[in-house]
């Protein structure tokens, strides 16, 4: 078994064996659970009318609920359908057109779809729940050399709770740019767990929004095997009302020469709980690597909670690793500068946060997810 | 167009401005010069209207009303701008578009339609042309990353945007080179005319050599000690300030 099998087998076990949460396993002791833990019942279908509306202008596969729409995958992709409903293999590295690949299912199904490629230009995923539990096993493998761009899009129900883990394995030379967005999600449990594995000179850019967020937690970990790989995470979260948001970074340095940054920051209004726990790890032979790691969080009421703890764990001299992390209110000299431009305190405020969390929505790789971001931000705000 | 009249402002019950007196009408340059701690940025700062500095007797009007009570937007929007020492930045607003959010906060405070994105960019293309700027900055988050004579080259360019009646520049000469000060003296120059009135905040006769004030005043411990004209800031270029505080 290969190193990379056993790596999967492992996240499939956490995946397998993590527990939906409940009020006893949450360790937040002051949020309030009541209107989470009545959500038995499946709710209504997915937040239609939140997905980004350019996402239709991209030709599209629809697995409806179980079935896919032949014509639409003949046209974009080669998909073959295994031994049951509920596995789906998808090359798309074999089509010539932009791919999206649209996943909607119904609730209580477990799906694993497997992306053995990347397409020239953006592929969509987007991954609608419409309540109750739910399992998803993504596997997005990057041959060597390839360039690919992927969107993902998180549009689950109230009520939803959902495992969703997210494997990459970017080759030798492969570039992988992922823009992942969250819509709104009101009382739904989501657990994402997100693998990329790096091998020489591979580049991963992974960048995730998400609004709201019910109580999600994610677990990112990538490994950089081999030497030039480059791994650069980056999170904005806006969060309110009393939804939480808990982020746990693993980021591996195990070869010389490797490189990475984290960038992870969040917005907490009302009783929402957000926190960073995030590890740089540099092996023993990962000499003349460099990793940047930072945590910055804007508190906007005094009932919010961050924790932020940045980690590092060198075992080698010879590299450079930085961290920090910052929690704190809108600064009153940007404040005080916008509004001597005639800003009042409103405008001025929205665009401090809009301005913090764009740090990260500005790396998106796509221009209409950028856009999209930036008009939800000021949206919402 | 702005007249203090006997004006005491403290910060944390620190005293700093003790009875402070000025009248500058439309068309007229001052130089406000003074040794360090007599209440120069405070000056700019309570006209500007900042939360922390609070007026505790006189009076401050402009264009013949009193602006005391006005919040900090008000007092920018009826055309007063500040031009600050140290210029904040704020990652992640695009310094374009915070130039138009700038001047359509103007507009619309004056009834006025907002201009789009299309509207805006001659306008600011015109302003930026006369600011010696490049259009990299337009797209660079505002002040952030900038160096000093940047960042106060983007005080000038968003002075020109905004057009205000009054400027209030306070030491936008300090920290630069010879060729970014002349630029930024042109730009003061360029906004100079009969009904813009400005306000510069320097500690050197060098700023002035390029901008011809009207009026020189000397605060000292936080009133007027002395006023003249241009001759006034080359006196104390020789002699210093002790002559006048002393």
């Amino acid at each position: 078994m290969t190193a990379l099998a056993e790596i999967n087998q492992q996240a499939d076990q956490a995946l397998t064996t993590a527990p939906t949460p409940t009020v006893k396993l949450e360790d937040w002791r002051y949020v309030n659970f009541k209107t989470i833990s009545e959500s038995i019942n499946p709710g209504s279908a997915g937040n239609n009318d939140q997905v980004p509306e350019f996402l239709n202008h991209l030709p599209s596969l629809v697995i409806d609920n179980g079935h896919v729409t032949k014509n639409a995958l003949e046209a974009h992709c080669s998909l073959s359908d295994t031994a049951s409903n509920t596995n789906w293999y998808a090359d798309l590295q074999a089509s010539n057109t932009p791919d999206a690949l649209r996943c909607i299912n119904s609730a209580s199904q477990h799906i694993n779809i497997a992306l053995k490629g990347i397409g020239q230009q953006a592929s969509v995923i987007v991954l609608r729940s419409s309540g109750g539990q739910y399992g998803l096993n993504i596997n997005i493998h990057a041959p060597k050399g390839s360039v690919g761009d992927l969107i993902i899009v998180h549009d689950h129900a109230e009520n939803s709770s959902a495992h969703i883990a997210i494997h990459v394995q970017a080759e030798q030379d492969a570039v992988v740019r992922i823009d992942e967005i969250e819509l709104q999600i009101n009382d739904a449990r989501l657990f994402l767990f997100k693998y990329a594995d790096l091998f020489k000179a591979a580049q991963v850019s992974w960048q995730h929004m998400g609004f709201a967020l019910g109580i999600n937690r994610q677990y990112w970990q990538a490994q950089i095997h081999d030497v030039e790989g480059n791994c650069q995470l980056g999170s904005a979260c806006l969060t309110n009302g009393t939804h939480q948001a808990h982020h746990i970074i693993n980021m591996r340095h195990l070869s010389p020469k490797t490189y990475s940054t984290q960038l992870f920051k969040s917005i907490a209004l009302d009783e929402t709980r957000y926190s960073f726990n995030g590890l740089t790890h540099m092996a023993d032979d990962a000499d003349e690597s460099s990793a940047n790691q930072q945590n910055a969080n804007l508190q906007l009421s005094t009932k919010a909670r961050v924790h932020s703890r940045p980690q590092l764990d060198i075992h080698t001299d010879d590299v450079i690793a930085t961290h920090g992390s910052a929690t704190g209110q809108a600064d009153p000299a940007e404040l005080y500068y916008l509004r001597t431009r005639g800003l009042n305190k409103q405008e001025a405020e929205e665009l401090i946060i809009s301005g913090f969390l764009q740090e990260v929505t500005g790396n998106f790789h796509s221009p209409l997810c950028k856009q999209w971001a930036a008009n939800k931000i000021s949206e919402i705000l | 167009m702005l007249t203090l009249d006997n004006v005491h402002a403290q910060v944390e019950d620190h005293p700093i401005l003790k009875g402070l007196s000025l009248t500058v009408n439309a068309g007229e340059v001052h130089a406000i010069m003074g040794p360090n701690g007599a209440g120069k940025s405070t000056f700019a700062k309570v006209v500007a209207g900042h939360d922390d500095y609070e007026v505790n007797d006189g009076d401050i009007q402009f264009n013949g009303e009193s602006i005391n009570e006005l919040d900090i937007e008000d007092r920018a929007n009826k055309g007063i701008f500040i031009g600050f020492q140290y210029p904040t930045e704020v990652p992640g607003v695009n310094n374009a578009e915070f130039l138009r959010l700038a001047y359509n906060a103007k507009r619309q405070a004056n009834n006025q339609e907002a201009l789009n994105d299309e509207e805006f960019r001659p306008i600011l293309l015109e302003k930026l042309k006369a600011a010696q700027m490049d259009h990299i900055f337009l797209e660079r988050d505002l002040n952030s990353g900038f160096s000093g004579g940047q960042k106060k080259r983007n005080e000038i360019l968003q002075m020109l945007v905004l057009e205000p009646q009054l400027a209030i520049l306070d030491e936008t000469d300090s920290g630069l080179d010879i060729d970014a000060l002349r630029i930024v003296a042109d730009g003061i120059n360029q906004y100079r005319s009969e009904n813009h009135a400005i306000v510069l905040i320097t500690h050197y006769q060098r700023l002035l050599d390029l901008v011809k004030p009207d009026f020189v005043h000397v605060l000292a411990d936080g009133k007027i000690a002395k006023s003249g004209g241009p001759e006034l800031a080359l006196e104390l270029e020789a002699n210093g300030y002790d002559w006048l505080t002393k």
